[in-house]
């Protein structure tokens, strides 16, 4: 391997790192994210190999770096090494069982141009692998203290529906009649309530910068849902808005909402028609499964009004995205790039 | 049929997974310059010095990764040497094609991109007999 100018350390002075998640992959991890006890964040970026080991540049950076890394808002360049927040990295040649037989810490400006991605590439998000615990978002723009209180509770009601739904797998979503103006509220507490407390969303960590970024503790897929719920309402944002728009005039133009009695014979000829739209919109979402919907949905009106709420909030937290607030990261989003 | 490093895939969940079937396809591989470099045909768990493996890859180190066509594995080693210029030293620098045969294994789903994962049988024919280096990456 090439010879590097730089200071030849004794050890590895960082220790406590725990794996994130790896960001490029082929045939074992290219680029990984790791996480310091102390908060910071360090990038392991593979740089060359030989017969006895594989040498790694290790640099501090900013979350937000990692995430707009991610998005491919900017090329790995832009972070990789210019996004170091010391002005050295480490060098580590490690062997084929973990061992570092050398740690040097390099100047940046001392990185050899073929350690550092071509000044065009963007990371290749195929492959990156989320996080089983956390979730972030890029925090951009001005936020009100409004805002801040306005996006975790507007995250925690989809992400509840999509834990029930796809994690506990409830054979009921909620038995209280869904009537008023409190009832969407109930419902959604409810919802938030039965999902174990290592699972229930929590902000761990904000930094309000442009750009910086809010980081949620949670369970990992279900918030991977979440994000891809909010790219299946971009994506198909006509035919939902439309089907939301029709089941909305159906309840209103026959006055639904006014019948108080859950077993009124009147429901007979509604039921139907009400399942078969509350269907509509939620089969606009890939992640929620059109039979366990309807299975913790018994009664058609609450179906109805579910999936109404549910679309609502989803295109909330996709309006915070379309008024410049937030960026949602990698995950399912890159679907809706393909 | 028996699979090669049968003993070790029986340790990991669901290994290969249930999705792999056998079939006939043409398939490309990065390979190094020498197509008989004991490397070219080995999956990464037996390959040194590896890169950190995550717990959850170790059923795939174990299969050949190769690419569904030539325009998918060329666009994917240039996409990797912009990311790491020096990814030819440790993937190769050429790219080498042949024919999968049912008798050579079983193969993961192509993903969008090209890739699949191959499990191959204790008496698979892969290696430099059935596959032949087309190029060097440009």
């Amino acid at each position: 391997m090439k010879s590097i100018n730089g200071i030849e350390l004794p050890y590895f002075p960082i220790s406590d790192l725990k794996h994130v998640r790896d960001l490029a992959y082929f045939d074992g991890p290219l680029l990984s994210h790791y996480e310091h006890s102390n908060g910071d964040d360090f990038l392991y970026y593979w740089c060359d190999c030989d017969d006895h080991a594989n040498r790694w540049m290790v640099l501090r950076v900013d979350e937000a770096s990692v995430l707009r890394l991610v998005d491919r808002f900017v090329p790995l360049r832009f972070v990789i090494p210019e996004g170091c927040r010391d002005d050295f990295v480490y060098l580590l040649d490690i062997d084929n069982d973990g061992g570092i037989l050398q740690t040097r810490m390099v100047a940046v400006k001392e990185i050899p141009d073929n350690y550092k991605p071509k000044a065009e590439a963007y990371l290749t998000v195929e492959d990156a692998w989320q996080s089983e615990d956390s979730y972030s978002i890029l925090v951009e723009g001005g936020w009100s203290v409004h805002d801040l209180g306005d996006f975790p509770k507007t995250f925690e009601k989809v992400y509840s529906v999509l834990y029930a739904l796809n994690v506990l797998h409830l054979q009921e979503l909620d038995s209280l009649p869904w009537r008023g103006g409190f009832s969407s509220m109930h419902f959604f507490n409810n919802a938030s309530r039965r999902i174990p407390a290592e699972h229930r969303p929590s902000v761990w960590a904000v930094q309000v910068a442009s750009p910086g970024f809010m980081k949620f503790k949670l369970h990992g897929p279900t918030a991977g849902q979440v994000n891809q719920c909010i790219a299946d309402s971009k994506s198909n944002n006509e035919s939902l808005s439309a089907a939301y728009a029709d089941l909305f005039k159906y309840i209103r133009d026959n006055d639904l909402n006014d019948i108080e009695d859950s077993v009124d014979a009147k429901w007979a000829k509604h039921n139907g028609v009400l399942s078969e739209m509350a269907l509509a919109v939620m089969r606009e979402f890939r992640c929620v499964n059109e039979r366990d919907f309807v299975r913790a949905c018994p009664r058609p009106f609450e179906a109805a009004k579910i999936a109404m709420a549910f679309y609502r909030y989803v295109r909330d937290l996709r309006d915070f995205e379309k008024n410049g607030l937030v960026r949602y990261s990698g995950g399912a989003m890159r679907d809706s790039r393909e | 049929m028996q699979l090669k490093y049968a003993a070790e895939l029986a340790r990991f969940p669901n290994c290969p997974p249930d999705n792999a079937v056998c079939c006939e396809r043409t398939a490309f591989r990065f390979v190094h310059s020498d197509i008989n470099d004991r490397r070219n045909f080995l999956p990464v768990a037996k390959i040194t010095p590896q890169r950190r493996l995550r717990p959850d890859m170790r059923c795939t180190a174990h299969g050949l990764s190769f690419w569904a066509t030539k325009d998918q594995a060329l666009a994917a080693h240039r996409s990797f040497r912009e990311q790491f210029p020096n990814f030819e030293a440790t993937a190769g620098s050429h790219l080498a094609s042949g024919v999968l045969r049912e008798t050579d294994g079983r193969a993961c789903p192509v993903r969008h991109d090209g890739h699949f994962t191959f499990f191959e049988f204790a008496t698979s024919a892969i290696g430099p007999g059935t596959f032949a280096i087309d190029q060097k990456f440009p």
